[in-house]
């Protein structure tokens, strides 16, 4: 069982990294079973399609973050806009720590795979789409919370969220484009600033 | 230890959460107090040789033994 679970592991493991570091179609089931060390037989045991392998990853990696350093900076322990700060050093600090590693900053694994993918894979660009919306939501909350205890003034906090993410992502986008992980930590504090007002009704 | 010592335990976990964690203890500290940090991923050396250096707050010691990384940082 266990080495089973290992398999799985490693093969997950393995195209995270080359979906991360390079893209999704330029890497294909032979390099990723080749670099995991694993059969092609088992490998379709447990994906049976490159689709199917590209959904785990996204999971893996939504619920790795989601656990880890989001669950960290999104702290409740922290003030709601203070936790934006926290968001934007875990950004800045791991696209520079896998710079340093890599030499190239790989950018974001879900923005990357978005522009991609979206157009050519409507499981994929759904399944990255609802990784967005989650995302979106944490800032989301963190608005709320802000307006409910008077650090900021009330605003749509849905549309706010989302611009915030789409802000987050853009930087990334950018940094990972000079291949300069300081545009992060640069432009990113910014991001308390951006404010979407609600639309008058009449 | 001294009573202005403070630890940070950042064994097993990698980049970025231990600079978040450290992130965090600083901020939670007065001008002056030390927090001592334990790691064992690699990338926390410069990691949080860059936080320090952005921050103000100053690297005492940086040293890495086969426990992992220690270091101690005296908040600005």
């Amino acid at each position: 069982m266990n080495s089973e679970l290992d398999t799985k592991e490693r093969i997950l493991a393995t195209a995270r990294e080359l979906f991360h570091g390079r893209s999704y179609a330029d890497v294909g089931i032979k390099e990723i079973c080749s670099l995991a060390k694993v059969q092609k037989g088992s490998f379709y045991h447990f994906f049976p399609s490159k689709q199917d392998l590209a959904m785990a990853v996204i999971d893996n990696m939504s619920d790795d973050w989601a656990n880890g350093f989001v669950a960290e900076a999104f702290d409740e322990a922290l003030a709601p806009i203070e936790r934006l700060d926290y968001m934007v050093d875990a950004v800045y600090y791991w696209q520079k720590a896998a710079k340093s590693i890599e030499g190239r900053m790989p950018g974001c694994l879900f923005g990357n795979l978005a522009l991609e993918v979206s157009t050519r894979d409507e499981v994929l660009r759904a399944r990255l789409n609802a990784v967005f919306e989650k995302a979106s939501s944490r800032f989301n909350e963190a608005l709320e919370q802000a307006i409910e205890i008077g650090d900021i003034p009330p605003l749509d906090t849905k549309a706010t969220a989302t611009a915030m993410l789409a802000y987050l992502e853009g930087v990334i986008l950018l940094a990972k484009t000079r291949n300069d992980p300081e545009v992060v930590r640069n432009l990113g504090p910014a991001i308390k600033s951006i404010r979407i007002e609600y639309k008058h009704k009449n | 230890m001294n009573e202005n010592t403070h630890t940070l335990d950042a064994r097993g976990l990698s980049c970025p959460l231990p600079i978040l964690k450290t992130k965090k203890a600083i901020s939670a500290l007065a001008a002056g107090e030390i927090l001592e940090v334990i790691a064992t991923d690699p990338g926390s050396v410069k990691d949080l040789d860059s936080f320090c250096s952005q921050t103000g707050n100053e690297m005492i010691t940086s040293e890495s033994s086969e426990d992992g990384f220690f270091f101690r940082i005296r908040k600005a």
